[in-house]
């Protein structure tokens, strides 16, 4: 998968553009997953995700392999959002530490709610919403990407243990939210 | 004073015994560690079929436009090498060196060669005759502009840019 992604990489760096849309179409819903983790808003994390893109083809020539090539496109992503947060950070919470264990509002569904709700991605999503936003953002990333937890600790910047206990936290959390959908 | 108070209560409290939980303390709680351990296991594969299933959301269906959009290299155009300006400046400066050269002839009839009769039936302007009382500086002139032109359009046009 990560060869693939290095012939595309190749490809790109002797000027075939087109390469680079492969590349964007692969990763891009996990882009703007990761980046609405953080933002909170549609529109900013699409802003985010197509300026972490345009990053990543212009540093592209930097990428020297050593790591997953996800992986770094995700730190770029990251770095984009948190930097985004601090300049709107009149607006939005920024992501640090103390505020990320902050609870999101709580969007429970009421009871005719959740009878209504027969898609279980509804209840998923309102679970990860209503974690802290860096959980949510390390569930994803643990999660949907396999990332390792070396790897976390690249693209956030988080201490291997502190990755852990966050893990930790929001896998309990999941379980109690989640338990009758499996 | 005080400091012999609160040593001589540490020694009292140190000689009290603590109180011990039930025998098979250890038993259970290794076994609810185990059963929790087990359960966690059990639900681990399960959350994470169900968040791969969920969790990912798409951007909006033109992402990839216009991330593509931004990240093209800029379009090469190719501009002409020769103005419009100068273009024109050519124009007059033959038009007036034509004109130099049908006034020199006009003036210079006797000394011109004889008109065939073809050409006198049919009253075409002898171009060979006005070019051969052109002064040759003139003629010359026109040669090196020409050639100078042509060879600045070689040289130049597969490299001017305008980004």
């Amino acid at each position: 998968m990560e060869n693939h992604d290095q012939i595309h990489i190749d490809r790109v760096l002797k000027g075939d553009h087109a390469a680079f849309g492969i590349l964007v179409e692969k990763y891009k819903r996990m882009v703007y997953t990761v980046a609405l983790k953080i933002m909170d808003n549609a529109a900013d994390a699409e802003d985010i995700a197509q300026e972490s893109f345009v990053k990543a083809y212009r540093q592209l020539h930097t990428f020297e392999g050593k790591s997953k090539f996800s992986t770094w496109l995700y730190t770029i992503v990251y770095r984009t959002a948190v930097s985004k947060l601090k300049e709107n950070n009149l607006e939005t919470q920024p992501i640090t530490p103390e505020i990320t264990d902050q609870y999101a509002p709580d969007r429970t569904m009421s009871a005719v709610e959740e009878l209504q709700a027969s898609d279980q991605q509804r209840y998923v999503r309102a679970a990860i919403q209503r974690l802290p936003k860096m959980e949510a953002l390390l569930i994803t990333l643990y999660y949907l990407e396999e990332n390792s937890v070396k790897e976390i600790q690249e693209i956030t910047g988080l201490t291997t243990e502190n990755i852990k206990v966050r893990l930790f936290r929001a896998r309990k959390k999941l379980e109690e939210w989640l338990q009758f959908l499996m | 004073m005080k400091k012999n108070d609160d040593a001589s209560l540490k020694n009292l409290l140190q000689k009290v015994e603590l109180d011990s939980p039930s025998p098979n303390f250890t038993h259970n709680l290794m076994q609810q560690l185990e059963t929790e351990a087990s359960q966690a296991s059990a639900f681990e594969p399960k959350l994470k079929a169900l968040l791969q299933a969920h969790t990912l959301q798409s951007p909006s269906d033109n992402f990839t436009k216009k991330v593509l959009a931004q990240t093209a290299p800029p379009k090469t155009v190719y501009a002409p090498i020769i103005s419009k300006k100068a273009w024109y400046g050519i124009a007059a400066s033959v038009a007036l060196v034509l004109g130099i050269a049908i006034l020199s002839s006009l003036k210079n009839t006797p000394s011109m060669p004889q008109i065939t009769d073809l050409q006198r039936s049919y009253r075409l302007p002898n171009i060979t005759l006005i070019l051969s009382s052109v002064p040759s500086v003139y003629v010359m002139g026109i040669i090196a502009i020409a050639t100078l032109l042509l060879a600045d359009y070689l040289f130049r046009y597969r490299t001017l840019r305008i980004v």
